[in-house]
């Protein structure tokens, strides 16, 4: 059933038994598994089911570290979230995204690879994908075998595209039509409140955009809004917790990381390389990507890192105008290398609620994002290792980016897609928000879904995880509700 | 624009001057076989040469491209030059120049083309 909250009486209370705030990918995708069930869910949502500039315009916020993509760009506030126009390219978390490593402070998960592969397997059935198969055997599927890279310097693997699946749109259907589940739209959730020690949250305060009020109760809440959205409510919920509700140790909102993202290179060949070709199966786009050995990151003590190979036309501008004019063969066939890497985690990069207020009064979100030296240097040995390794097999050659040549702190890294690690899992509160259960330490009914959560960001897309995570939450919840 | 890194060729011994029974036209030959997947070797043997102020000459780069003044195997020079190419690759001793990533026997190779 869908509720405009914007008709209802001002002062209403909703109630049910589960409540999920926020309906992107991770709260559909929890939504969905109580569907037809005897659990009575309740699905808020801040926007509409279609784009609206004045609640989108709620996404706005300064940033003031490392240039990010404006806030209310690489976001969409309404029934189905940031899937309204994300591009679809789904992948799995390496084993050792999952491990401590020595070399880098905070790594590893309190789960294994091991422990979310069933979620992965479901999530690629929610996202539409071909059968599940990301790493280099996914080859065999289109009878070829990748060339003989070295494997401990670098590891061939694969992205699936999905369609993509806005997620809005293809489950909004199933949704509407189960009886025990509503969705509630253009209702602003303006504070999580709980009770004085709070160890439990006893309700939701709700507000539409032009002031009217109400409240939602459960017996569980799951906050699914995303990775800043996630600890900004947090933050503001300080009603009995000073400092934010869940954040005793002063970690909520810290940790914040993205992908840093670049055009690092160009392969130049002869004949069209496999490396760089896009294979299709059951209508479904394959991505091959190609990533630092496991081997080679514990020698060089590096972040993980991958590369793709793109013909994009702005790639190609980028390149051959603004850093090598003149300096290429036409001839030869081209294929721009576009780097992801991964971030260690920085307490000091962070979400923080700042001075400045939105329509309905709420303290934005600004976003301090920290990149630094160790990502470059993570880049920079793929990029040569590739260069060597394409070389040696008569790949062809790989000609790199200036910015990754010059010595000088000049990155030509973006972020702005892939906010994470905000709300992060662990086993100890002193490091993290959430348990590895995504309940948050401390309150007994409010778990966290969505890339908040993440432990450690690894270099890959998070969709997937992210609705890997849900599934598994939401079966997590099942279980609360016998 | 050259950057990044040359290999430190103060250390090899200079070989004796090119020999005057040397054919340079032999040698450019054999240097174009063994360049022959590189984009643009003037152009990069220019930014090499760049890079080392005139502090080098054919001699030199001879020296240190061949590594040893062992007699080349049967095959010739070119298979030497490939096999040191292969083992630098597979050692990750490789050197940026023009942006381009070489094995270091390219980098001197294009250096040594455009000085012949």
């Amino acid at each position: 059933m869908l509720i405009d909250f914007r008709q209802l009486d001002s002062g209403a209370t909703l109630d049910a038994e589960l409540c999920i705030i926020g309906a992107g990918a991770a709260g559909i995708a929890i939504a969905r598994e109580f569907a037809g069930s005897g659990v009575r869910v309740l699905l808020v949502e801040s926007g509409g089911l279609e784009f609206e500039k004045k609640t989108q315009d709620l996404y706005n916020g300064p940033s003031t570290g490392f240039k990010t993509k404006p806030m209310d760009e690489s976001r969409l506030r309404y029934f189905g979230g940031t899937t309204n126009h994300w591009t679809g390219r789904c992948g799995v978390l390496d084993e050792m995204d999952f491990e401590t490593r020595a070399w880098l402070p905070l790594s590893g998960w309190p789960i294994r690879k091991a422990d979310l592969v069933p979620f992965y397997r479901r999530a690629a059935k929610v996202c539409e994908l071909d059968e599940y198969g990301f790493d280099e055997t996914t080859w065999q599927r289109f009878e070829k075998t990748t060339p003989d890279f070295e494997r401990t310097k670098i590891r061939p693997f694969f992205w699936q595209y999905s369609p993509p699946t806005l997620f809005g749109g293809v489950y909004r259907a199933q949704l509407v039509g189960a009886k025990n589940l509503r969705i509630l739209l253009h209702a602003n959730v303006t504070e999580i409140v709980s009770n004085e020690d709070g160890s439990a949250v006893t309700h939701l305060e709700l507000r539409t955009m032009d002031g009217k009020r109400g409240r939602a109760t459960a017996k569980q809440f799951v906050l699914a809004c995303g990775g800043i959205e996630n600890p900004r409510l947090l933050l503001a919920s300080d009603r009995f917790q000073r400092g934010g509700l869940g954040n005793r140790h002063d970690l909520v909102g810290r940790f914040l990381s993205d992908h840093p993202a670049a055009l690092s290179g160009l392969l130049v060949s002869k004949t069209p390389p496999l490396v760089a070709t896009n294979p299709v199966r059951n209508g479904v786009t394959y991505l091959p990507g190609y990533r630092l050995g496991d081997e080679t990151q514990k020698r060089k003590e590096v972040l993980s890192a991958c590369a793709y190979f793109t013909d994009d036309a702005g790639y190609s501008d980028l390149f051959l105008k603004r850093d090598w004019p003149g300096k290429l063969p036409d001839h030869a066939i081209r294929s721009f290398i576009v780097c992801f890497v991964e971030q260690p985690l920085d307490r000091a990069s962070r979400v923080f609620l700042s001075g400045k207020r939105d329509a309905i009064g709420q303290r934005r979100a600004g976003l301090d994002w920290k990149n630094g030296e160790r990502e470059k240097r993570a880049i920079k040995t793929l990029m040569l290792l590739l260069g060597a390794e394409f070389a040696r097999l008569g790949i062809g050659r790989v000609k790199l980016a200036k910015w990754l040549i010059w010595d000088e702190s000049y990155w030509g890294m973006e972020g702005g897609d892939h906010f994470m690690c905000t709300t992060r899992m662990s086993d100890d509160p002193k490091t993290g928000v959430v348990d590895k259960h995504c309940r948050l330490f401390g309150v007994s009914n409010l778990h966290v879904a969505g890339s908040s959560v993440f432990s450690a960001t690894g270099y890959i897309n998070p969709t997937l995880t992210i609705v890997a995570l849900a599934l598994r939450l939401a079966d997590r919840l099942k279980s609360k509700f016998g | 624009m050259t950057v990044c890194l040359t290999p430190n060729l103060s250390a090899l011994a200079a070989r004796a001057a090119i020999s005057h029974r040397e054919d340079t036209e032999i040698l450019k030959r054999d240097l174009s076989r063994f360049l022959a997947d590189i984009f643009d070797p003037h152009g990069i043997g220019g930014e090499f040469l760049a890079a080392h102020r005139g502090k080098i000459d054919a001699a030199r780069l001879l020296a240190a491209l061949d590594e040893t003044p062992a007699p080349a195997p049967a095959g010739g020079r070119v298979l030497r030059w490939r096999r040191r190419r292969r083992r630098e690759f597979e050692r990750e001793h490789v050197v940026v120049v023009d942006g381009w990533i070489l094995a270091r026997a390219e980098a001197e190779a294009c250096a040594l083309l455009r000085v012949l």
